[in-house]
């Protein structure tokens, strides 16, 4: 199972990184134990749920997703230091919505509804089978996200099945 | 060329803490939770994005920095978790939020 496998390198490289004592046995030996062991609490987690082979396609798909939702938080950000700083000028328009998703997978959707969240002024409230409900601060926002742009970006990443 | 780094390290530690700032101010003068949550996203992303970097800048890279760099991806990946579910929990124990149209119309446009 590749996952298994994607976690152990994952977790062996976070460990070398977090720890920087890369030539005492005793220290790299409690190193090996703890991934071991945080690999094994995973797997029992993941046994219900079982991770499909969509995990790992998105994962090396990533890149192309991380420069968007960056610009797109540096412009969501300055919407909302506007509407913190000059209250009068640009005044808050709550809203709330229910809006259909594109992506399909589990965690496709939990990528969306992060992504929705990340972003200053968005805030996914709650997550049904297809169905996102937003809360966006101004309606702008809102539309943008009716645009559907951030969920045709997520749904590339699933591929194509 | 040392002198850059500085001033540019600078820039980014003082636009971090206006962001923080700017987060903190937010929190009080909106005027209910559901937009108060808004306000403390812009401290949970760029604000710590650009303290981050700015102390990267200091630091020169070395393993602090890409330790630095994986707090600041841990966070950005923990903080729309903690304010989903804080939202949630209010939404679901019926705090309702104060909207700018009305329920009705609302209501025709399909909110639940």
């Amino acid at each position: 199972m590749p996952y298994r496998y994607l976690l152990i390198i994952g977790l062996t490289i976070f460990w070398l990184l977090l720890s920087g004592y890369w030539t005492n046995p005793l220290i790299l030996a409690l190193g090996a134990a703890s991934v071991a062991l945080a690999t094994w609490m995973a797997m029992r987690i993941e046994k219900k749920y079982a991770f499909k082979d969509k995990g790992v396609a998105m994962l090396l798909r990533q890149h192309t997703f991380w420069p968007w939702i960056f610009t797109e938080i540096i412009k969501s950000n300055i919407s909302v230091l506007k509407c913190i700083w000059m209250p009068k000028t640009y005044p808050i328009s709550p809203i709330i919505r229910q809006l259909k998703m594109q992506p399909q997978s589990r965690i496709a959707r939990t990528l969306y509804a992060n992504s929705i969240t990340l972003t200053p002024g968005t805030v996914s409230v709650e997550v049904r089978d297809q169905e996102v409900l937003v809360y966006a601060l101004l309606e702008e926002a809102m539309e943008d996200l009716e645009g559907g742009e951030m969920g045709k970006r997520v749904h590339k990443l699933e591929g194509d099945n | 060329m040392a002198f850059i780094i500085d001033a540019l390290s600078w820039a980014c530690l003082i636009l971090g803490s206006f962001l923080g700032i700017s987060g903190a101010i937010g929190i009080f003068s909106f005027k209910e939770f559901y937009s108060r949550v808004q306000a403390a996203s812009v401290t949970d992303t760029l604000c710590v994005f650009f303290i981050m970097l700015g102390l990267i800048l200091q630091a020169g890279f070395t393993l602090i920095s890409v330790k630095l760099i994986l707090a600041v991806f841990l966070l950005w990946l923990t903080g729309p978790l903690a304010t989903h579910a804080l939202v949630r929990s209010a939404y679901l124990t019926g705090l309702k939020p104060k909207l700018s149209i009305t329920r009705k119309e609302a209501a025709k446009r399909g909110q639940s």
